[in-house]
């Protein structure tokens, strides 16, 4: 076992808001807006659109649920267009919306010999390019859609990412990689990484939602501000 | 040396799923190949060539066509076709010796005697042969009864009489998995017993006999003077209607002769139509292809011989290189119709679509014939995918609409393609929807009576819209007629060929091994097959010359080794048995 010392740091990153101009229910919607049929995609807009207002307020605490809620409209999409319209979606939207502030504290860490963990939201899709493209990324944790015979059933496979979990996970991960909290940094965004923010020696709030603003400046975290 | 036959005899199907040496198995062999000029015997013959040096000797059996000798048609095809490409790749300026040393291109006509072949070849054949590799056959779904069955039946009973007169010999005959005809359920790898798909008694000799009847019967109606006066009148009635009535009375007479043959073909094309669905087969290739088979089995006793079945033939997964495709009745025509505005395909997304890259038959057609060659062999293999690793329509569809989308977007000639076109998914839907094909034909036809009822004024300011609605009516008509063919295997019958019979003697060498149940359809769909298509079938739809192979070194053959016989005796009576082509 190593003294703490001797242990690696490593720096937590939430990939919407700090790394991503984008979120789920934006890719969630470029899903459904490209489905099979017309009829199909004005039903699954429809059902986004319902669900964006739910998705606003609870994404302010958990985004677990509205994680669920907004992949829903992808329930019955075949496991073909889903990977498809993911490599698309990067391609045409995400790839021109990689904030270079995110890059940059990405770089910074790394150079301070920090492991590079990145916490999404977004399905494992949409993050297998980003991952291969951006190379600076040495793990990364997402939602993954529950497939059956093909097709998406709009589950997603539990653990879902996006609420207060992320600092177990966070935990569990330095337990086994032998990282040192205390020592680990965290650039979030969201009000339900506050607990991941409590559990790492330098944590940091970016571009935050009111929760987290509210959440950081109680706690006297730092807190910055880019264009997203 | 190859392994003992007597040997391998001896262990019998008590050995059966002990793997096969391919290369020990065929090693000093000699293969005789017809078809060698088809999408399937071109790819086979490419990858033995490249790939299996052992073969001692390839007879590649071809006709001569419009006074092009076969051997003349084999250099050409050698040299033109991108089949041909790792061959030229591997053998450069020495190909030409190489072929000299594994080829003996022979000239002759299947469907007759002896395979029309000269005396002295057929001696050494006789003497030498080892398997014979039927690929050759008439692949159009709807075609005139007569030819089918010269190029499908006729064909094959002479081959099967060929064999059987060789010394140690052994027939693998190339069929397909549809000779199950209309019906639900698993397809056992099988020989065809005495009933036909519609569950009726079904004789193949009988029914042979009764369709040449018919044939006959449509020949002699045909050449009588009330067909000639009726032709006369249809010629008549078109000229007067394009404004041409002025026409010489030879021209006149020309056109009544064409229109003449054209009624006898349609008629013999509906009999075999008629006679197919009669016994429950969805087309006259697969009804003539069982008859085929039916012969085949009737002489187990005198014949060693595996029928080989693949379903849907398409692009090269690998070899000669991915996306190597020239199949017109395989999924290219259906692609190529959801690329376009027209949007609904009847079909049932659950229903199997058994497709099966072509190099992966050919594979499996040389480790049959490895096992012919050892008498390992087994009766029936199927070749298809919908057992080992199901794609069904669905799928199929959704994958080929995503290519179409990728295509689009990417490559898009115009703001119309990459906006609308990239998003107009075709959608599977049941053969009578509102919007399917037969109401959209109404519809035009609709427009096109009404224009009509316009009064002279407007009607010739109409004539725009008119023209447009004829068209529309003819590509209506085209897709109509492409969803009939397609509707039996993608939405009447439901089928699962069990294939399990290669799995008895796998491939020992990794390079010939059968690796189906790996292949990611979506990587085959999107980066190999409709890329493939794309490149080599859609542009024969559009009546373009798809690319063709330039060889660096063109491979030139001696004179001699070609022959055929020059004794017309031997050749019996050629009326019916005209236009045999290859897989």
């Amino acid at each position: 076992m190593q003294s703490d010392n001797e242990k690696q740091s490593a720096v937590f990153v939430r990939a919407e808001g700090v790394l991503l101009a984008r979120g789920a229910r934006a890719a969630a919607a470029y899903f459904a807006a490209n489905a099979a049929g017309f009829g199909e995609r004005a039903l699954r807009l429809g059902h986004l659109a319902w669900a964006s207002p739910v998705y606003e307020v609870l994404g302010q605490s958990d985004r677990v649920l509205a994680n669920r809620l907004a992949y829903l409209a992808l329930r019955g999409m075949s496991e073909d267009r889903i990977a498809e319209l993911a490599q698309e979606y990067f391609d045409n939207i995400l790839r021109e919306r990689i904030l270079e502030g995110g890059l940059e504290l990405i770089r910074r860490a790394r150079r301070e010999g920090k492991r590079v963990v990145v916490i999404a939201d977004s399905l494992a899709q949409v993050m297998a390019p980003l991952v291969a493209q951006l190379r600076i990324v040495d793990d990364y944790v997402c939602n993954h859609l529950e497939i059956r015979d093909g097709k998406a059933t709009g589950r997603l496979v539990p653990p879902v990412v996006g609420g207060h979990d992320s600092a177990v996970w966070a935990a569990t991960y330095a337990q086994e990689h032998d990282l040192d909290l205390a020592r680990c940094s965290a650039y979030v965004s969201h009000g339900p990484d506050l607990l991941l923010l409590s559990r790492v020696g330098q944590p940091c709030a970016v571009n935050p939602d009111y929760t987290l603003r509210r959440a950081a400046r109680d706690s006297r975290w730092p807190v910055m501000d880019y264009h997203v | 040396m190859s392994e003992s036959r007597t040997d391998a005899s001896a262990h019998g199907m008590a050995d059966a799923a002990r793997p096969l040496s391919i290369r020990q198995s065929l090693a000093g062999r000699h293969v005789f190949l017809t078809g060698g000029s088809g999408f399937l015997g071109k790819v086979w013959l490419s990858q033995v060539l490249t790939q299996l040096p052992e073969l001692e000797r390839i007879y590649v059996f071809l006709r001569p066509k419009a006074l092009v000798p076969a051997r003349q048609r084999f250099e050409k095809m050698i040299n033109t076709s991108p089949a041909f490409r790792p061959l030229h790749e591997r053998f450069g300026a020495r190909l030409s010796e190489y072929l000299a040393q594994r080829v003996e291109v022979v000239e002759g006509e299947l469907s007759d005697p002896d395979l029309g072949l000269r005396p002295e070849v057929v001696r050494r054949l006789r003497r030498d042969l080892d398997v014979l590799i039927h690929c050759a056959g008439l692949v159009d779904f709807k075609p005139d009864l007569r030819k089918a069955l010269g190029s499908n039946v006729d064909a094959t009973t002479q081959i099967a009489d060929f064999v059987a007169r060789c010394d140690h010999a052994a027939l693998l005959h190339i069929s397909t998995c549809y000779v199950a005809g209309s019906r639900h359920g698993q397809i056992a790898e099988q020989l065809p017993d005495d009933t036909a798909p519609s569950g009726e008694a079904f004789c193949a000799q009988t029914e042979l006999a009764d369709a040449r009847a018919a044939v006959d019967a449509i020949v002699r109606a045909h050449d009588h003077e009330d067909e000639r006066r009726i032709a006369r009148e249809d010629v008549l009635e078109d000229l007067q209607k394009q404004g041409r009535s002025d026409q010489h009375p030879k021209v006149i007479e020309t056109l009544v002769r064409k229109r003449q043959r054209e009624r006898v073909k349609q008629a013999l094309v509906d009999e075999g139509m008629r006679r197919a669905t009669r016994w429950g087969w969805p087309n006259t290739y697969t009804y003539t292809k069982s008859m085929a088979e039916r012969l085949l089995a009737s002489r187990a006793d005198k014949l060693r011989f595996s029928v080989l079945r693949p379903s849907i033939v398409e692009s090269s997964l690998e070899f000669p290189f991915p996306g190597w495709n020239e199949s017109f009745n395989g999924s290219a025509p259906l692609a190529y119709v959801m690329g376009t505005w027209f949007r609904m395909v009847p079909a049932k997304p659950d229903a199997p679509f058994d497709v099966i890259p072509v190099d992966l038959v050919c594979k499996a057609m040389t480790i049959a014939a490895a096992a012919l060659a050892v008498d390992r062999h087994r009766p029936v293999y199927h070749i298809g995918s919908s057992d080992r690793n199901r794609c069904s329509v669905g799928r199929a569809a959704e994958l080929i609409v995503l290519s179409h989308r990728r295509h689009f977007r990417e490559r898009h000639r115009t703001r119309q393609e990459r906006v609308l076109k990239s998003r107009w998914d075709a959608v599977l839907v049941e053969p009578d929807v509102l919007m399917g094909i037969k109401n959209n034909r109404a519809a035009v036809r609709v427009w096109q009576e009404a224009l009509d009822l316009l009064p002279d004024k407007l009607r010739k300011k109409a004539e725009p819209l008119a023209a447009r609605g004829r068209e529309l009516d003819e590509s209506f008509e085209q897709i109509e007629m492409l969803v009939d063919m397609y509707l039996p295997f993608m939405y009447e019958s439901f089928y699962v060929f069990v294939s399990r019979a290669l799995d008895t003697h796998p491939a020992l060498e990794a390079e010939f091994a059968y690796p189906l149940a790996q292949l990611d359809w979506r990587k085959y769909w999107l980066d190999i097959h409709m890329p493939g298509l794309r490149r080599w079938a859609f542009p024969l739809i559009d009546g373009k010359r798809p690319e063709r192979y330039r060889s660096e070194h063109p491979v030139r053959l001696s004179e001699a080794p070609v022959s055929r016989s020059d004794d017309t005796s031997l050749h019996g009576e050629r009326g019916l048995h005209a236009g045999i082509s290859e897989v």
